[in-house]
């Protein structure tokens, strides 16, 4: 008897085992899992920041002014205007961008992972070639947002030794996992090899809505921001013409057409819509930087600014001939109206929510600028004169001959002035001529890009000082060359052993 | 920890058949201003005018607003103008004297939403059977009209069990119990979770509880001649007694379960036990919103009012025509919303146990067992749009809501299933000597798929020992008379549980992309969680150690101590974000908990026809966390919850230092360096500087019973109490306030005059000035000052819990009547706070956290019947 149920019992027993573990098997919830191409097409499509520099880069530029008591005042703007160590951890704070470009790579990580385990004989199947070149755009595009923050601007005889930041390449799968900055040699080093090892497998027909991902305009301009940074003019030039194709103008955004014709409403619309040809890539962004909460800022566009920005060599004066661009006034503050927002409700019956912008993160006028400045560099000047126009002519109207570029122009309002507080003063030498149409180069590109924080990173490549006045009180400055313009290590950053920046 | 509970309900006897009657009549009183801190309306319209003169509740500003009261009726009234004659003229003396009605109003809220209700539940049970097979069968019903008058309950049980012994060796069981519940609440929606702040918020709130808590006495429900009177909340009129017929929720649960088991001795040693149980719950919840709610109004209000058109959230406005204006989405019918939850739960048990006692000294018992568990659970909901109610229910939706409900990124439907299983096998020997000494070992392997696919973190083992020594029975006293009973016991053991984590592996989730264009709209997929090849059980070691002591046959006291190392706890950590998530759960934390319970029970008085039994409890915990990994910011600790910090209790509460007030009236308190400051930062991590004031939880609790027998007469009174926590009172405190809100009596004490810094700590009701000079930074400052020192309380209190008074008929009596028992009882239950702490101001500790959707548990009396024949 006993013999016989020992005998059932040991059968239940390894039965038993057997199948438990495929009982445990079972998903507890709605998760998804990763298997397909088409999955991963959906990781990709998180693998952009959700958060964005805009705002605290633009309040730590010389775009801005105190506005005075009364108006809004926000910390990431105000700790911004005074170059001090930012506090906050969420939407528009360096941490919270910082977090959102990590998680990002992670994403993109993840699906190159995946990529990974699809290879058949070495090889990875062409279906997913334009995810494998999409993860690794992201992974660089991230990384060096992330070093041309952190760390400091990429310079020749110092990259091997300034500290950027950790390169990731790898998923994490454990709780804390150790992580050291890379010199800013190194971040440049692997940032290209994705780039260009990613370049080649972009594919615009892989994507639903191409434009909120790496298209190949939107790749090459990135590849002509990285080169420029870098100083390799040729390749600048290239990609920037790549990105802009046969017919860069219809590529522009048409304020002087198009634009002009419609409300600010409209116009605040057709600034972030997939379909605006100028907007190679939008993000999606939890953001306050929309042209609305910028007319309610502490520290904003002042009259002074606008007029020493908007006001220009190339405008002949008459106001029939005016910058198309329209500039608003928002509670007695002074806007240059660009993009709207989004309000998205906590639940659906909700009536609070989260502000969102569309961000225009890659536009057709970078490529443009990008182009303009190599060409400056490479001494061509006539084609950069050349771009110069086509730009103007989308941004000026009525544009006529009388309007157009020439050497005698640029030299009459740029020789030896950058309109900025101090010097261009980059790392490479600079002729006089040279040093003449780049001062041009880099106002007019000033003011394209007066809200969407691109000028803070012209501010560290040039080493521009930068002073800001405050209301009944001495004017704060950073100098050319300010230890703070470099962003300090986020706080938990660097109780996990990342090396805080000099300050 | 994951043991599941089998449910083992009375069974029937052998015997006589036999009936049981019950009756329980219970009245629950209504709450009263005295147990809460409100001011009433003279105090409060005295803080209105102070209001007007520094600038608030201003013609313009009271029109724009969102949510207001009297001054807004006021203007209101200016602004109408009908038979050529003004609602209301706008002359000091007009206004002063239409203020006046409201000042005296003193609205009894509680008076108005609440009852004196009843609430009955009325049982029968029949129960018989012979030696083979034994039957029980109950049924009962309650019905509760509703506390609240916005509230009814009716719930219906049936429960039936049979045991049947087939032969000898096999016996069966089974059991059928289910319940139909029928109840009516007041609408609510979820509530929303606003991640920048980390508060709850709850739209169109109308809990009975909550309005009476938040409303100002200075509001009233009718006007002079009896009618409706309205205030506004969320751009539209509201009337909360409208309110409550027009939104509200029908809930029907239906719970039925079926258990059997199995017994089969094999021999006079060895015994097989089977046990399996099904169990199915479908609860619906239909949500009505009729046209007449002030939702419907809301979904409406502004369409052709620029003024609050722009500002009323539940406007819509076409993104793809820029220059147009906000409409309504709902311009005909309510909602009728409807939310589904299933669960079928299966549960089987095997077990083997053995048992036997050799030459009458040495007790042996093994036992194996196995259990399994599958648990599905499925949640949908769908929101209907444009029911017309008052238009026989045809529905007229505009496809517009739909629209709006997509952009931001919600379904008008929706379905989820969560799955769980769980296994585990375990084994258990105990040995006894001569019921001397006692030996017990207990082997678990628990398994679940709670953690996520991996097979990594999926089993745990666990196992227990423990030992007893019945002293009693040693030769040296088993003579000694005084003692009549005297044994120590220990265990120590490792158990385990699931904490909140489920990424093993890595987690993914699906979204739609966040943009205003359908056109622009993905399919997206994000990480939800980073796979943790390190996640395992939480687990704790516990130490147990405690006698059991008998004198006189008259007194019995039980102590026990205990020590619990926790270890491998889930905590919510922060990263350094570089590996993508800057939050994680993970096994990051240790706690150490130690406690003695203490139980003292004495007979005083024992005699024929009186006795009296005295019962004390007293209970003493502490825990501390001795690691976490978390740096938390401000509002993480200083929030009535309480917070974890490294050093100290679980939930414990800390302030921000008060400074005293300044020249102005304006709270300040200590920095980190020291300094006072006006300005508090809440996501600050520096928080060194923060005062500790205790844990949340209790140290002591307790209660004290003393129980009375005279003849047939049973009197029980029971006390209970509890010390060593502390509260943090109500954020009352603000930059500004509405003409809406109660407010606390403690604003009566406010600063008026400069000087009065010395004498109070209240602050100034702040002048519009100021709050346009700081903007939002001055809300920081009054919301610092709520959770400062200043608005800290003790949660200390003794309570009378319990009276009751029993009488038993006597049975010679009932024999004439063929009644075999019948006794009556009388109840009273939450009947007087004996001591609490008085910055409370008369509020009750113990329910001090309610509000939401529960309501305390009020002052009852309830009066039973019980037959049997």
């Amino acid at each position: 008897m006993n013999k016989k149920i020992l005998y059932i019992l040991s059968i239940v027993v390894t039965f038993g085992l057997m199948s438990c573990d495929k009982y445990l098997d079972t998903t507890p919830d709605n998760r998804t899992v990763l298997d397909s191409d088409e999955k991963v097409k959906e990781l990709l499509t998180s693998a952009y920041p959700e958060m964005t520099y805009g705002l605290f880069c633009y309040s730590m530029s010389d775009n801005v002014a105190d506005r005075g008591e009364g108006n809004e005042v926000f910390r990431n703007n105000e700790q911004g205007y005074f170059w001090e160590e930012f506090t906050e951890t969420l939407q528009d704070s360096p941490s919270g961008y910082w977090e959102s470009c990590y998680n990002a790579i992670a994403h993109a990580n993840q699906a190159l992972e995946f990529i990974e385990s699809t290879k058949v004989e070495g090889d990875i199947p062409f279906e997913y070639l334009p995810y494998y070149g999409e993860a690794l755009l992201v992974r660089a595009y991230c990384h060096f947002m992330l070093v041309n923050l952190w760390g400091q601007h990429y310079n020749p005889a110092t990259a091997d030794t300034d500290l950027g930041v950790p390169y990731v390449t790898e998923v994490e799968d454990v709780v804390f996992k150790d992580y050291k900055r890379e010199t800013v040699a190194k971040v440049y080093e692997l940032v290209e090899k994705d780039l260009l090892e990613g370049l080649k497998h972009i594919e615009d027909n892989a994507y639903d809505v191409p434009k909120y991902h790496f298209n190949v305009a939107a790749a090459n301009t990135f590849a002509s921001r990285f080169y420029q940074y870098k100083g390799e003019w040729q390749k600048v030039k290239d990609y920037a013409t790549a990105a802009l194709g046969a017919h860069p103008s219809a590529k522009l955004r048409d304020l002087a057409g198009k634009y002009n014709l419609m409300g600010i409403n409209e116009q605040a619309a057709e600034y972030s819509k997939a379909t605006e040809p100028a907007n190679l890539m939008l993000t999606s962004n939890i953001t306050y930087n929309f042209s609305l909460f910028q007319g309610l800022l502490r520290y904003g566009l002042s009259h002074d600014i606008f007029s020493k920005v908007f006001d220009n060599v190339f405008v002949q004066g008459a106001s029939s001939n005016a910058w198309t661009q329209s500039a608003v006034t928002v509670s007695n503050n002074l806007v240059v109206w660009k993009w709207g927002y989004f309000f998205k409700r906590m639940d659906v019956n909700a009536d609070i929510g989260l502000y969102y912008a569309m961000t225009p993160k890659i536009v057709a006028e970078e490529a443009l600028f990008n182009r303009i400045e190599a060409n400056v560099m490479l001494k061509k000047y006539t084609e950069a004169e050349d771009d110069l126009n086509l730009y103007f002519e989308k941004r000026l109207a009525p544009f006529t001959d009388e309007n157009k570029v020439t050497e005698e122009k640029i030299t009459e309002r740029f020789s030896k002035d950058s309109h900025a507080a101090s010097d261009l003063d980059p790392w490479y030498d600079l002729d006089e001529k040279t040093r003449t149409y780049l001062n041009c180069a880099i106002h007019t590109r000033r003011r394209e890009f007066a809200y969407n924080g691109l000028r803070w990173f012209d501010i560290r490549r040039f080493n521009i000082k930068v002073i800001h006045e405050v209301n009944e009180s001495t004017p704060v400055v950073l100098e050319a060359k300010d230890a703070r313009k470099v962003l300090q290590i986020p706080a938990m950053a660097q109780q996990y052993g990342l090396e805080a920046n000099n300050r | 920890m994951n043991g599941v509970i089998v449910i083992t309900t009375k069974k029937g006897r052998t015997g006589k058949n036999s009936i049981r009657v019950s009756s329980e009549f219970t009245i629950k009183m209504k709450p009263n201003y005295g147990d809460y801190d409100i001011m009433n309306s003279q105090d409060q319209m005295a803080m209105f005018m102070e209001m007007e003169d520094k600038g608030w509740l201003d013609h313009a500003g009271m029109m724009r607003s969102k949510d207001a009261g009297v001054f807004y009726k006021m203007y209101n009234l200016i602004n109408s103008y009908e038979n050529g004659k003004f609602g209301l003229e706008n002359t000091p003396e007009a206004r002063a004297h239409f203020l006046r009605r409201y000042e005296k109003a003193n609205t009894d809220w509680f008076d108005i939403l609440f009852r004196n209700s009843l609430q009955q539940n009325h049982s029968i049970s029949f129960s018989g059977g012979s030696e083979a097979s034994k039957f029980y069968v109950s049924t009962s019903w309650l019905n509760d009209e509703g506390w609240t008058i916005a509230d009814k309950v009716d719930r219906y049980t049936v429960n039936m069990r049979g045991d049947f012994e087939i032969t000898e060796k096999l016996s069966v069981g089974l059991q059928t119990k289910g319940s139909i519940r029928e109840q009516k609440t007041p609408g609510t929606f979820n509530r929303t979770n606003d991640v920048v702040s980390g508060n709850y918020s709850r739209e169109f709130d109308i809990n009975p509880f909550s309005y009476a808590m938040n409303t100002s006495r200075t509001i009233t429900p009718y006007d002079e001649n009896g009618n409706l009177e309205y205030v506004r909340m969320n751009y539209a009129p509201f009337n909360i007694l409208e309110e409550y017929d027009n939104n509200q929720i029908n809930l029907d649960v239906l719970d039925l379960s079926i258990q059997g088991n199995l017994d089969y001795k094999f021999n006079k040693y060895l015994n097989y036990n089977f046990t399996g149980s099904l169990r199915y719950v479908k609860s619906s919840n239909e949500h009505l919103i009729k046209e007449g709610s002030n939702v419907v109004a809301a979904y409406n209000a502004g369409v052709d009012d620029p003024v609050i058109a722009d500002d009323n959230k539940y406007l819509w406005k076409d993104i793809t025509l820029p220059n147009s204006r906000p409409i309504s989405v709902l311009p005909n019918g309510g909602f009728y919303n409807k939310e589904n939850n299933t669960m079928k739960n299966l549960y089987f048990r095997n077990m083997l146990n053995y048992n036997r006692i050799f030459d009458e000294i040495h007790s042996v018992n093994v036992m194996l067992g196995q259990e399994l568990k599958y648990v599905d659970r499925q949640y949908d909901f769908s929101n209907g749009y444009g029911y017309q109610y008052n238009k026989g229910g045809v529905v007229f939706t505009d496809p517009n809501i739909i629209k709006a409900t997509n952009e931001s990124g919600f379904s008008y439907f929706g379905m989820e299933e969560f799955r769980d299983r769980f296994v585990a096998a375990f084994a258990n020997a105990a040995y006894s000597y001569n019921g001397k000494y006692t030996l017990n070992g207990t082997v678990r392997v628990d398994g679940s798929n709670r953690l996520g696919k991996s097979k990594s973190a999926r089993y745990l083992p666990t196992w227990n020992l423990s030992g007893k020594w019945n002293a009693k029975e040693e030769d040296f006293l088993t003579d000694v008379e005084w003692l009549s009973n005297l044994s120590f016991r220990g265990t120590y053991g490792l158990t385990a549980s699931m904490g909140p984590a489920n990424n093993a592996s890595v987690v993914f989730r699906n979204r739609i992309t966040t943009t205003p264009y359908d056109s622009e709209k993905q399919n997206a997929m994000y990480i939800a969680s980073l796979e943790n090849s390190e996640l395992t059980w939480e687990k704790q070691y516990e130490t147990n150690i405690g006698f059991d002591l008998g004198l006189f046959r008259r007194m019995s006291l039980s102590v026990d101590a205990y020590h619990r190392k926790g270890f491998d706890l889930i905590a919510y950590v922060r990263t350094s974000g570089v590996g993508g998530e800057g939050w994680k759960f993970a096994n990051y934390a240790d706690m150490i908990s130690k406690g003695v319970e203490f139980s003292l029970g004495t007979q005083n008085i024992v005699s024929k026809d009186f006795n009296w039994n005295t019962n004390l409890t007293f209970a003493y915990n502490k825990n501390e966390i001795t690691n976490l990994k978390n740096s938390p910011m401000i509002f993480d600790l200083v929030k009535a919850e309480g917070g974890a910090f490294k050093g100290g209790p679980v939930r414990g509460l800390y302030s921000i230092p008060f400074a005293g007030l300044d020249e102005l009236g304006l709270p300040q308190f200590y920095d980190q360096e020291g300094n006072v400051t006006r300005e508090v930062y809440f996501q600050d991590d520096a928080v060194d500087h923060l005062k500790y004031e205790g844990s949340i939880d209790p140290k002591i609790t307790g209660g004290l019973s003393n129980n009375f027998k005279y003849k047939n007469w049973t009197l029980n009174v029971f006390c209970s109490y509890q010390f060593g926590n502390v509260i943090r009172l109500y954020p009352s405190f603000h930059a500004s306030y509405s003409d809406m809100d109660a407010i606390t009596k403690d604003m009566k004490n406010r600063w008026l005059l400069p000087g009065d810094e010395k004498y109070t700590n209240i602050p100034v009701i702040a002048s519009k000035r100021l709050k346009d000079k700081y903007g939002s930074e001055l809300e920081s400052t009054y919301n610092a000052y709520n959770y400062s020192d200043q608005r800290v309380a003790k949660g200390d209190f003794i309570r009378l819990k319990e009276v009751s008074l029993e009488y038993k008929v006597p049975k010679d009596f009932l024999k004439k009547m063929g009644i075999a028992s019948a006794s009556l009882k009388a109840q009273g239950t939450n009947l007087y706070l004996l001591y609490s702490d008085k910055s409370l101001n008369g509020q009750d500790p113990e329910f001090f956290g309610t509000g939401g959707v529960a309501l305390p548990v009020p002052k009852q009396f309830t009066f039973s019947l019980k037959l049997g024949f």
